[in-house]
């Protein structure tokens, strides 16, 4: 029950979770060096039909990623996927895994470097081998090409 | 006292309605009208008074926003503030199409998901005792404005449907209205909505906007249009809130044929009378003709008879400084 009592005064979701999920398919997004608004555009398609960010709009979403590159720039990957994790409970560990294979998938191919850093995020986030498998071989099912 | 009387106009019937908005939350809330009337005292100093309808008592039994709530705040027996709503997100069982209020809407890019994902609302009106006049009406506003920033302020709050101008507004935003609201200013982006429009055959909007104004018949009858020229979208919202300023809040008479321009702009708008009769129109309306308007305005609306001034005299009407605040220090002291 949300007593408007209880409500009243508390600030507004400061989008932790949001932002601690985003930040391993930022990571991935900008392991080239850079972010374009097509790459923006596609992370926003990804993350759209989650109820994580259902309270983002566009520009939410925006300020969001810019806020995670900064700390990336700052801190480090490896660094800023660690302090991510400890803000998330194990399944949403998986979910930022699954958002980052996404994006490391999204050309539809997926070579050794991209396994070997989204293998690197799966450790920071404590997750099991055996779950990473079972990731990779959905998100792969999933970005199929339509010749497969 | 209430003045039942049957509109005899749509431009009556616009100021006889109830202001209404409805806010839309993640979740259903709980109160009690005895909180908003504390939370009203401690947020708005200036809209003290209020208390619950019922003996007179503050209310202390628990309304839930998902529940069918109905409850009221009255002041002085008076003027009355209603809380209302039905099961469910809005527009409940009742239907209302929330479409165009989606489509009427600026600067809130998500608003279509946040309508599709929020799962209670609560509508708070007020007719202040069904008094036409700009002051009651802009108490009204007022106070529907800052009791619903109330729940605004919430953080399972996601929007702001304002029924008058048919708009959805952020949260933020609506509480930043009840700021100037209750400072006796308006906060007309938020109260009126602009409904764009593009010049026949141009194809765009950017470069050939005109627009209608929703929201100000609430206050004086009339609506704003501005006639389609070679203006963007913003200048155009930029005129109409200009002249809305000017009837609302600078004390202005419009009369057919004026025109009317920025101050020391050298701007010339001509300022044409399109009464509710009009086959284009169902409210009165001020239609503004920007000087590079293609469309003339003889042409659609008939010889002017204003006269130009005599060489070298000006016939500038300036706005009259504290506007509101006379009228509403006079509907306090007087008829209140």
């Amino acid at each position: 029950m949300s007593l408007f009592s209880r409500l009243r005064g508390q600030p507004k979701p400061q989008n932790t979770v949001a932002k601690a999920v985003l930040t391993p398919a930022v990571s991935t997004m900008i392991a080239d060096g850079s972010v374009d608004d097509s790459e923006l555009a596609q992370l926003s398609n990804v993350v759209s039909f989650s109820p994580i960010f259902f309270q983002l709009d566009k520009n939410g979403l925006t300020g969001l990623v810019k806020e995670v590159i900064s700390e990336i720039q700052a801190k480090g990957h490896d660094a800023t996927i660690q302090a991510a994790a400890t803000g998330l409970s194990p399944a949403l560990c998986e979910t930022a895994l699954c958002f980052a294979a996404r994006i490391a998938l999204a050309d539809g191919r997926l070579d050794e470097g991209e396994k070997a850093s989204l293998a690197q995020t799966g450790h920071h986030m404590n997750i099991s081998q055996d779950a990473f498998g079972k990731i990779l071989d959905v998100v792969i099912m999933m970005q199929r090409g339509p010749n497969a | 006292m209430a003045e039942d009387k049957v509109p005899a106009s749509n431009s009556e019937r616009m100021l006889s309605e109830a202001i209404t908005a409805y806010v839309l939350f993640s979740e259903p809330v709980d109160f009690t009208l005895g909180e908003i009337a504390g939370a009203l005292a401690e947020d708005y100093p200036a809209l003290q008074g209020w208390k619950s309808m019922l003996d007179g008592a503050m209310d202390d039994r628990l309304i839930n926003t998902d529940d069918a709530p109905l409850g009221a705040l009255t002041r002085d027996g008076g003027e009355m503030l209603l809380f209302s709503g039905t099961k469910g997100p809005f527009p409940g069982p009742l239907g209302d199409d929330i479409g165009p209020a989606v489509r009427n809407t600026k600067g809130f890019p998500d608003v279509e998901q946040v309508v599709a994902n929020h799962r209670s609302y609560l509508s708070i009106s007020c007719d202040w005792g069904k008094k036409t006049d700009l002051a009651s009406r802009f108490l009204a506003a007022q106070m529907v404005t800052c009791v619903s920033a109330l729940f605004a302020k919430l953080p399972v709050c996601v929007g702001v449907y304002y029924w008058n101008a048919e708009h959805i507004v952020p949260p933020d935003r609506w509480v930043a209205a009840a700021e100037s609201a209750a400072a006796e200013e308006w906060p007309l982006v938020d109260w009126v909505s602009f409904q764009i429009v593009g010049a026949p055959g141009t194809g765009t909007l950017e470069h050939n906007a005109g627009c209608l104004t929703r929201g100000m018949s609430a206050f004086n009858g009339h609506e704003i249009s501005v006639t389609t020229a070679p203006m963007t979208p913003a200048d155009v919202v930029l005129m109409a809130t200009g002249a809305m300023w000017q009837l609302l809040a600078g004390g202005h008479v419009f009369k057919d044929g004026d025109t009317t321009g920025r101050e020391g702009s050298g701007e010339k708008i001509k300022i044409r009378y399109q009464p509710e009769e009009h086959p284009k129109s169902l409210l009165p309306v001020w239609v503004l003709f920007p000087e590079n308007s293609p469309v003339d305005h003889e042409t659609e609306y008939g010889q002017t008879e204003s006269v130009a001034p005599p060489p070298g005299m000006g016939n500038e009407v300036n706005s009259e400084k504290g506007f509101l605040s006379r009228l509403l220090r006079g509907r306090r002291g007087g008829n209140a």
